[in-house]
């Protein structure tokens, strides 16, 4: 029944977002914690923080939390937060630049999406996996309003570098190296295939096209003896947590456990 | 001492007659008359009793002391043997298992028939089918398509020698029998709370069996190399002949010189690698399999003695002898070929290059 009414709360003030979006920066509505996370007074702080970097850079900064995302009918957190983001028109402008942080805690799922021209250049794949290097760390030791706030004080500075033409792009020398280097491995890979096509000339190892008949099984035991057993403990709160990269219907993002 | 050495001639002209793989049957190179080898070798029957019994006086002539000649031909002498050539009388001077050959001064083919009398007869033989040209051709295409194969060696290569020998094989029938023992596992993994539990059930796996072999073959002369013996297998034995000197006009023939007995561990090594296959084959749904014993033994059967037909193709390149064989039945072509080693190197950092600058091209496009 809490559940029910909590979705509720959420749609309410999704509904709101959507409906009013004149008024949404008059209500405060950039974060919306469902799960409970945060103090009214976080809350307050993270909403006027939201709402001056989005106002300003015309790109919509969101926080969702909830309890369960796969009560929205998916199975799949980026589904529903890209989900969330349409149903509700999120962000801001005629192209509603903007990007989205959601926060499952049943499992512990997060995922990032980020849509729009403009939000894109400023959040590019290299961006994303660092605004989430950022945010990420205090997820995993359960600091909420640290995390939030790092999540948006990033996308403040990214976003502002942007706006100077300068968007964050990783040193390019950190992946080429190992460009170079699977590149060097694949092209060998290629040359020894073509070089073994040189040779033809191999001892015959067995007497396979002299069989007559087939082989006749006399003997066939197969005896249990025992088992073993190992355990692992899933690390389900490392400070970087997995994530996979996502992109496709529009906008791009990424998704994992923290 | 020359011993009497026999060629088919044309019963019409006395002409030489060469058997035709293309025909399967023995032509006069003058006036081109066709001779069933069958009709030809009961023509010839008693000639070549009567040679083989030259030959089997000739046996003990191998004995002589040769230690009070030139010391230069050294043991070479004893294993040297010369015949007069039925055409021209030429002294021929050939090694001691050549069984036919042609006389290199006037090219008749010729036979020498007590090479293969008595216990050196071969039971099977298995007649060319592949000509001349087909070896010449199928070596042409054996080089198409490898990459790093010198551009010079194709162009500027001459055969220096090619020949279709009747190479000397044992077919060994037999048969595997034996256990062999694996360590098995069946690996099950679960989720409970915080831990992921694997289980591995472990098995003692056992199987015994046996399995026929017929004709297992391998080359008795040690002129040949084993490597290219073994890859131009298989040989289709539907078309194994009772052994009749009337195929050798026109090729080089061998017989053994390594017996039965000295060969038989190649033999016995393929056939009990197959069986170990086999049983290890039976062994399934399992997550790993450790073999972890074996008892293998083999019931020795029949061995069977097999002129087979070979091309073998000799060429030189850089002053590095490259031996190709073609099977003469099948036209199966063998031979390793040289690698342009600038030509490797280059692709290989060309390609590393090309690679990385699609793939560095890709990650400035994505950043």
């Amino acid at each position: 029944m809490k559940r029910k009414l909590s979705i509720l709360l959420l749609i309410v003030l999704l509904s709101a977002l959507l409906l009013v979006p004149v008024q949404a920066e008059e209500q405060l509505s950039y974060v919306t914690d469902d799960a409970g996370l945060l103090t009214y007074d976080e809350w307050i702080e993270l909403e006027e923080l939201c709402d001056a970097v989005s106002t300003k850079y015309q790109c919509g900064v969101y926080i969702v939390t909830v309890d369960d995302f796969t009560e929205f009918g998916s199975d799949d957190v980026f589904e529903v937060t890209y989900d969330i983001y349409h149903e509700y028109t999120l962000g801001k402008g005629e192209e509603r630049n903007g990007l989205i942080l959601l926060l499952s805690m049943y499992e512990r799922d997060y995922a990032l999406f980020v849509y729009g021209d403009d939000a894109e250049y400023a959040f590019n794949m290299t961006g994303q996996i660092m605004l989430e290097e950022e945010f990420l760390p205090y997820f995993g030791e359960n600091d909420w309003f640290g995390g939030f706030e790092a999540y948006v004080s990033t996308c403040r500075d990214y976003l502002a570098l942007a706006a100077l033409g300068e968007p964050v792009r990783g040193n390019p020398i950190y992946l080429i190296l190992p460009a170079v280097g699977v590149s060097f491995i694949i092209a060998l890979i290629i040359c020894l295939i073509l070089r073994a096509g040189m040779k033809s000339v191999r001892t015959q190892t067995d007497a396979n096209s002299y069989v007559v008949g087939a082989l006749e099984l006399t003997q066939k035991r197969d005896q249990y003896t025992h088992t073993t057993e190992t355990r692992r403990k899933i690390e389900s709160s490392s400070g970087s947590g997995s994530s996979t990269s996502r992109s496709g219907g529009g906008g791009s993002g990424r998704s994992g456990k923290f | 001492m020359a011993t009497q050495i026999t060629n088919y001639q044309c019963p019409a002209c006395t002409g030489p007659l060469q058997f035709s793989p293309e025909t399967g049957k023995l032509k006069c190179e003058y006036c081109e008359s066709v001779y069933e080898p069958a009709d030809i070798e009961a023509l010839y029957q008693a000639k070549e009793e009567a040679a083989a019994a030259a030959a089997a006086q000739n046996t003990g002539d191998t004995k002589w002391d040769t230690g009070n000649l030139n010391s230069d031909w050294g043991e070479t002498a004893a294993e040297l043997k010369t015949y007069s050539c039925p055409s021209c009388c030429a002294e021929l001077i050939c090694d001691a298992s050549t069984a036919a050959t042609s006389c290199p001064y006037c090219g008749n083919p010729t036979i020498v028939p007590g090479q293969f009398s008595g216990a050196l007869k071969p039971d099977f033989i298995i007649p060319f089918k592949m000509d001349k040209d087909a070896a010449v051709a199928a070596l042409k295409k054996h080089y198409k398509g490898k990459f790093f194969l010198p551009k010079a060696f194709s162009d500027q290569n001459h055969i220096q020698q090619i020949q279709g020998v009747y190479v000397p094989f044992w077919l060994y029938d037999g048969e595997a029998a034996g256990t062999a023992s694996y360590n098995a596992t069946v690996v099950r993994r679960m989720k409970r709370g915080d831990y992921e539990i694997t289980k591995t059930d472990h098995f003692y796996v056992s199987r015994a069996g046996s399995i026929g072999f017929e004709k297992v073959p391998v080359d008795a002369s040690t002129k040949m190399p084993d490597g290219h013996m073994d890859s131009i297998e298989p040989f289709d034995y539907s078309e194994l002949k009772p052994f009749s000197t009337a195929y050798l006009p026109g090729f080089l023939a061998d017989k053994y010189d390594q017996s039965a007995d000295d060969c038989s561990q190649r033999a016995d090594t393929r056939c009990e690698q197959t069986l170990e296959n086999e049983l290890a084959k039976t062994v399934v749904g399992y997550a790993t399999v450790v073999n972890t014993g074996k008892n293998l033994h083999l019931k020795r059967g029949k061995v069977h003695y097999a002129l087979l037909p070979v091309w073998m193709l000799n060429t030189k390149w850089q002053g590095k002898d490259f031996l190709f064989a073609m099977n003469g039945q099948t036209g199966r072509m063998v031979g390793d070929l040289p690698v342009d080693r600038k030509k490797f190197w280059g692709t290989l950092f060309g390609l590393t290059a090309a690679l990385s600058v699609i793939s560095s091209a890709l990650i400035m496009l994505l950043q």
